[in-house]
């Protein structure tokens, strides 16, 4: 790597727009780099199991980031990777599927895992459908740090201004509308508090709501919080279930707590429109209080009954008295 | 700190301890239960899947991967505490499968708070099948970090 072209890096903008090289001291520079590693299985492999061995080249350290690993539906592979530090990322083979993802969905590493120049990434796919062929492609994206002791002094302190801009990713999220978690930054404990994560539904002996298309057309279903702890609702999850003899039907829905809250002001289509996806904030429900699913059948044909069921997925929330939080 | 690219964890690690990448895989070549296939009405319970006793897990994800999409299995999930996920046993094609799931990629259920399960600890599942047909357990990831002890060199 040209030293200069790495100078050059290093440099920042100050508030004039002007390049200046960064404050006396050691200062990294980070390239980005990944490896490519592909496999391919053939119709009736002469043998189900391939380990593909990619050394790590440059000259310098190289830093795991993210593996990227493009699929298609009818991939069937098992896979499992030894690390640079000897270590297995996966506890055993495992279905490819499970990891597999790129862009905003790559699997990305904690903290990155520093790879010095001539270690090796030794890649194990076991194809487990040989009537298809299985062509796989991953890479293992990263960047190559590099340490420079920098240049001169300045007057302007622009690497603390620098410092507090927002992060810019080396490889953006593709996806602008993705929750807080996915930009790996989660929904914190606030201190003083402890999370556990839970699932509620209505009364287990009585989970099913059904609205007979008979008549009467509307129902409600209840969902009871603890009362020994608060909920921070992150996702709803909603299951619709028919008669056999039911030929059409759409159950519409308005959420509402016991204290008055209304989650929002008219019914519609929560099983569509809402079902799963994961909120950017979390709703708020007491403890003690009661979650009510205002249900409203409609379009509906045939005869029978529809049925209705509805899950609050996030966390009880727990003060901790006298201790910092989690 | 000169360059654009900062770090930015939202877990930082515990003093003392290294984080490690790490990802325990749960199917039917590791667990005998996972390869036997449920019947129709009936449940599938105490199904351990047991950690390493190595480090120490910290939990911040599940993939729960159906062999056949329009599977209509449920599961409960208790971890190494003791602690169900919830009440009763839940659609797992709901509750445990991420929105946005392509063909391509598959992201995980995210645990949050984490949970920080100790070495050698045990998750348990129960898989329920409502249906009239013998349906195939999933396939299990769990996501997160080893906590390494960091040791003072010699």
């Amino acid at each position: 790597m040209d030293i200069q072209l790495l100078t050059q890096a290093d440099f920042i903008l100050d508030k004039c727009g002007r390049p200046r090289p960064p404050q006396s001291g050691l200062s990294l520079v980070y390239i980005p780099k990944g490896f490519s590693v592909n496999c391919y299985f053939p119709v009736t492999p002469a043998t189900a199991t391939q380990s593909i061995t990619k050394e790590i080249t440059g000259d310098t350290t190289w830093c795991l980031r993210e593996i990227q690993i493009y699929t298609v539906s009818s991939t069937a592979l098992n896979f499992q990777v030894q690390l640079p530090n000897g270590r297995f990322l996966l506890s055993a083979l495992q279905d490819i599927l499970q990891i597999a993802g790129y862009g905003s969905y790559r699997f990305l590493f904690t903290k990155e895992l520093e790879c010095p120049p001539g270690s090796k990434l030794i890649v194990t796919f076991q194809d487990t459908n040989t009537g298809v062929a299985q062509p796989v492609n991953c890479v293992f994206g990263g960047a190559y740090k590099y340490v420079l002791k920098s240049g001169s002094n300045q007057l302007c302190p622009v690497d603390a201004v620098a410092s507090s801009i927002p992060r810019i990713l080396a490889g953006p999220s593709q996806n602008i509308l993705a929750p807080a978690w996915q930009q790996g930054v989660g929904p914190a404990t606030p201190k003083g508090y402890q999370d556990q994560e839970f699932v509620y539904t209505t009364n287990p002996a009585t989970p099913i709501t059904a609205i007979p298309l008979a008549g009467p057309l509307n129902a409600t279903q209840t969902i009871a919080i603890d009362a020994g702890s608060d909920f921070r609702c992150r996702k709803i999850l909603v299951s619709i279930t028919a008669d056999a003899t039911v030929t059409a039907g759409t159950v519409l829905a308005k959420v509402r707590t016991g204290s008055g809250y209304s989650l929002f002001d008219d019914y519609f289509d929560v099983a569509t429109y809402l079902n799963s996806a994961p909120w950017p904030i979390d709703w708020r429900i007491n403890a003690a209080d009661n979650v009510y699913f205002d249900l409203q059948l409609c379009d509906f044909a045939g005869m029978g009954n529809l049925y209705f069921q509805a899950y609050l997925e996030g966390v009880k929330r727990w003060k901790i008295s006298g201790g910092a939080g989690q | 700190m000169s360059n654009l690219y900062r770090a930015q964890y939202a877990y930082p690690p515990v003093q003392g301890l290294k984080d490690e990448t790490y990802a325990y895989a749960f199917n039917s070549v590791n667990v005998a239960a996972l390869g036997t296939a449920i019947a129709a009405g009936a449940v599938s319970g105490d199904i351990y899947l047991q950690l390493n006793n190595d480090f120490e897990f910290s939990c911040r994800g599940v993939n729960v991967r159906l062999r056949a999409a329009s599977s209509n299995l449920y599961l409960w999930i208790k971890d190494p505490f003791g602690n169900y996920h919830s009440q009763v046993p839940v659609p797992l094609s709901r509750a445990y499968r991420a929105t946005g799931e392509q063909a391509i990629g598959h992201i995980p259920v995210v645990f949050e708070p984490a949970i920080e399960c100790p070495a050698g600890g045990t998750f348990t599942v129960y898989l329920y099948n409502p249906t009239s047909g013998a349906l195939t357990p999933p396939e299990f990831t769990f996501f997160g970090v080893n906590r390494c002890v960091v040791e003072a060199a010699a």
